[in-house]
């Protein structure tokens, strides 16, 4: 057995605290079943399975890749580059508004 | 590996939050909301399974060390595409060897064995999450008698004290670097998540934005009273600090973690 017997947080929640109020920034790309970034109507869609939320600015993906749709890798914590082709990398194959990609950060400034 | 589903929590969005989790929240252009924290399933590991990962997590990571061996004595920068301005100092680096903390492999879990997604070697986030998050979560849903092969937190103590007694640390005080470029919070929560645990490995810990680092031509880096940072022994996402895996014994919870964000359907093929 590996597992940690006593975890205390200590000054965590303060800083949790601390922190609260301020925006969200994280981004959600819908992806098929290549890795492939779709339009979002895939993944709210979906009942089998085949489409899934990839957040670009979770744990796996910071400092990550995903496939473009060209399969370009793009690097998904590239958050500038990202932003300045509305959600895609240098593809640019970006349609209209928010069909791709999802950014948030509405919820207010930091 | 098996899927289970469970009750979340109730009232698990506070409970996170206080735990320091403040990040779950992804929202979308209608208004709606996606968790990136997801308690409504979980994955379970035989023994043997779990055996593998630790072994194949040792493995690469002397593979990789290797690796690295090789790169240098063949000069395999430029085929790298390495710049040749930052050559001196990787060698120096590699020669000087600087205090690794930790490092997160992804690993698929395939008919064939695990599959090496990425290392996360110098931008490693979950951590609270693995540490302390989802040690919380099993003690309030399966008691003291639910099993984790997890030790993250009892890990990362351990190491800064190591690294303390092994006067590895320079200076009196820890700098440890986060951004304020990340607006959800994960960049400073997994800074301080890490400032925490060398808070209770004994260790003096400043918490710090890396945009209020400073420079000093004779001095090098300093903090914001203009002290003496070090930012060669903090831990910060993208600072270019140097970490590595100490991190082996929980891979399987890793493997967990990466097969629940991505969805049953990229993993376990």
């Amino acid at each position: 057995m590996k597992r940690s017997k006593v975890v205390t947080l200590g000054t965590v929640g303060a800083l949790a605290a601390a922190f609260a109020g301020c925006g969200d920034d994280e981004t959600a790309y819908c992806i098929d079943d290549n890795e492939e970034v779709v339009e979002n109507q895939y993944c709210d869609d979906d009942r089998s399975g085949s489409y899934v939320w990839f957040f670009s600015g979770g744990s796996y993906a910071r400092g990550a890749s995903v496939a473009g749709q060209s399969g370009e890798r793009i690097a998904a914590n590239n958050k500038a580059a990202l932003a300045s082709r509305n959600g895609f990398g240098s593809t640019g194959k970006s349609t209209s508004g928010s069909s791709v990609g999802i950014k948030t950060g509405s919820s207010g400034g930091s | 590996m098996d899927r289970h589903d469970v009750e979340p929590r109730k009232g698990w969005p506070a409970i996170i939050e206080e735990q320091g989790l403040i990040y779950w929240r992804t929202e979308l252009p209608d208004g709606g909301e996606i968790s990136y924290w997801d308690e409504t399933h979980h994955y379970s590991f035989t023994e043997e399974e779990v055996y593998e990962f630790e072994a194949a997590a040792r493995l690469l990571m002397e593979m990789l060390v290797e690796a690295g061996d090789h790169i240098i004595e063949e000069n395999l920068f430029s085929a790298m595409g390495i710049p040749g301005w930052a050559v001196p100092k990787i060698k120096e680096t590699w020669e000087l060897e600087p205090p690794m903390v930790y490092g997160r492999f992804d690993f698929a879990f395939t008919p064939e064995g695990p599959k090496l997604l990425e290392y996360n070697a110098d931008t490693p986030t979950a951590a609270l999450e693995t540490g302390a998050i989802q040690w919380y979560w099993l003690q309030d849903v399966y008691g003291a008698g639910g099993d984790q092969w997890n030790s993250l937190h009892e890990e990362l103590v351990r190491r800064w004290k190591e690294l303390n007694d092994m006067k590895r640390l320079p200076g009196d005080v820890v700098h440890m670097l986060h951004t304020t470029a990340e607006k959800s919070g994960e960049d400073f929560m997994t800074i301080g998540y890490l400032a925490e645990t060398a808070r209770q490995a004994g260790l003096a810990v400043e918490l710090m934005p890396i945009e209020s680092l400073g420079y000093l031509r004779d001095e090098g880096f300093v903090d914001l009273d203009g002290d003496p940072s070090a930012p060669s022994s903090s831990s910060t996402p993208g600072s270019g600090s140097s970490t590595s895996a100490t991190w082996r014994s929980s891979t399987a919870t890793w493997a967990s973690a990466r097969a629940r964000r991505s969805g049953s359907s990229r993993s376990g093929r």
